[in-house]
């Protein structure tokens, strides 16, 4: 084991901190999809220990508010429960799991813009109040937010599997249902107007 | 070279550090247990079907269906004699003659005794279903992983092996538990019953089950376990992002005397009030302490171990620390924190000069 006495006692980071990557890899997904079809409560859980965090990261940067990203976290899950039996392993299962929480998000969004056009159209009421985010968010962060929320929906979700998540291009081809070119497109386009629009910050 | 790898001016500094940033966010823990604690049975709940074969059960359907209407409308060419037919049942229903007490098997070990004018008929899942009246259930208990529903209007009855009777009327559903231990779902809500426990909802509207009362019936009734939901730690989040820990407090010591997954939760989340937000982080010792004997396999069993080294080691407590950093990396070798905590008996073995 690796001891190094110097310094102060580390305190544990926060639980479930993103890792290097090789998170419970003792068991496989394939294996974990098996397991919970078979009604194994461990592996539902060590799946949702798995993929909770991700889910939850991704739907945020995606735009889902506070408020209603645990329903969205819930409703990802329970999707991903009930498509397990047609998840044939042709990709990976996190690829799976993103495909499905993209398509939640981008759900959530497009009825988030019809209420606001509703509520401009016909019912001019006061914002409703935001829940405070569980979450401390840094100012840079919110600023972050703000930018990734001026791009596309397209562009948005291919840039946050990009740089955020950490995709390869041709995971995101999967998740979004476009060819590897086109993601390489809108992750340029994405880039190029992120940093555009940080310069005019910056200024 | 890749995007922001060499940082040209203050802009694409700027992404770079907040798209690692974002990156490395941790989450809202108990949000994921509040989701977690929302989704954790529904293994309990059969998956569903591969949508490639969907057609199978309509196509097998429709061409039995198809041959009945046939043999009906040809039966009475075939036969000389006429004989009067009895009446057709409802679909999918199995109405019985008054003034008997029929017991039907109902595969996987299970047994229904239907009380007069009662109607057991199947849902579009293939689940028996009481349509109308009171019909009682003994199961046999189920193998590992598996479990008996029936459904109920728009209640699914959910048990491993148990004895529960389900009465069905005009605008109510009623379980009554005689028996084992019975969960009453609806949608992603349920609500969990033990013997002696009765539990009734609208049969029509929308309203979710509610907590059970204690029987009337002559069944004993149980100590008046509390069921909970999960709405109910929802409340203690609303009190401490309020500002109200000792609000908290009482709310999830409540919670914590009951069962299942809130209970659990609520045992735990009383230990991260203690610490985080009233800073008594022996009291949070003691509290993470009593979980861990109450649920020794308990779903945050690892959280609560991880809490514990983390709070002994904040407190100075090297000894208890490094005991517990041991024990951990013996109790779970696969996980995820192994490093984390390896590194942490690496210092403390350090510190104590061995």
């Amino acid at each position: 084991m690796k001891s190094d006495n110097s310094g102060p006692i580390p305190v544990l980071p926060a639980l479930n901190q993103k890792s290097s990557g090789n998170v419970m890899s003792v068991v496989s997904d394939g294996v974990l999809v098996a397991r919970c079809l078979d009604g194994d409560l461990t592996a539902w859980r060590t799946l949702y220990d798995r993929y909770s965090q991700p889910v939850f990261r991704f739907i945020g940067a995606l735009g889902v508010p506070p408020e209603e990203r645990e329903d969205a976290a819930q409703d990802v899950f329970i999707a991903v429960y009930r498509g397990l039996s047609q998840f044939r392993g042709d990709a990976q299962l996190s690829t799976w799991i993103y495909r499905i929480a993209a398509r939640h998000a981008s759900r959530l969004g497009r009825r988030r813009r019809f209420r606001a056009l509703l509520s401009l159209r016909f019912t001019p009421e006061p914002e409703p109040e935001r829940e405070p985010d569980p979450v401390e968010r840094s100012s840079d962060l919110k600023l972050l937010e703000d930018m990734l929320s001026r791009l596309s929906p397209k562009k948005r979700t291919v840039l946050v599997l990009f740089e955020i998540e950490g995709l390869h291009v041709d995971e995101i081809a999967k998740v979004v249902g476009s060819p590897e070119n086109t993601v390489w497109s809108r992750l340029h386009h994405a880039r190029a107007e992120l940093t555009k629009m940080a310069r005019k910050v910056a200024r | 070279m890749r995007w922001l790898e060499d940082p040209r001016d203050e802009a694409e500094r700027f992404l770079q550090s907040t798209l690692n940033e974002a990156a490395n966010q941790v989450g809202d823990e108990m949000a994921r247990r509040r989701v977690w604690a929302s989704i954790e049975t529904l293994p309990l709940v059969p998956a569903p079907r591969s949508r490639r074969r969907r057609w199978v059960i309509p196509a097998l359907t429709s061409t039995l269906a198809v041959c009945g209407v046939a043999f009906f409308l040809l039966l009475p060419t075939f036969r000389s004699s006429r004989v009067a037919q009895p009446a057709a049942p409802a679909p999918n229903a199995l109405p019985l003659p008054a003034s008997t007490t029929p017991r039907v098997a109902l595969g996987q070990g299970a047994e229904v005794e239907l009380e007069p004018s009662a109607v057991l008929g199947w849902d579009a899942n293939r689940r028996p279903s009481v349509d109308r009246g009171r019909a009682r259930f003994q199961v046999a208990h189920q193998p590992p992983g598996q479990h008996f529903a029936v459904a109920a209007g728009p209640y699914v009855i959910s048990v491993i092996g148990t004895k529960f009777s389900v009465r069905v009327t005009d605008d109510r559903v009623g379980v009554d538990v005689d028996e084992g231990i019975v969960e009453v779902w609806r949608g992603m809500r349920a609500v969990r019953l033990v013997a002696g426990d009765s539990w009734a909802g609208p049969l029509n509207d929308v309203p979710p089950p509610v907590a059970p009362r204690p029987s009337t019936s002559a069944v004993p009734v149980s100590s008046s376990r509390p069921a909970v939901f999960m709405t109910d730690l929802r409340e203690a989040q609303d009190a401490l992002t309020a500002g109200q820990p000792k609000q908290a407090m009482a709310i999830l010591k409540k919670l914590s005397r009951g069962t299942g997954a809130t209970a659990e939760n609520a045992g735990y989340e009383l230990g991260r009030v203690l610490r985080d937000y009233l800073h008594h982080p022996r009291e949070a010792v003691s509290v993470w302490t009593r979980y861990r004997s109450r649920f020794p396999r308990g779903l945050l069993r690892v959280e609560a171990d991880l809490s514990l080294i983390e709070t002994l080691v904040t407190l100075g407590d090297r000894d208890a620390a490094l005991a517990e950093a041991e024990a951990f990396l013996a109790r779970h070798p696969g996980s995820e924190r192994r490093g984390d905590v390896e590194r942490i008996v690496g210092r403390l073995r350090g510190a104590a000069g061995r």
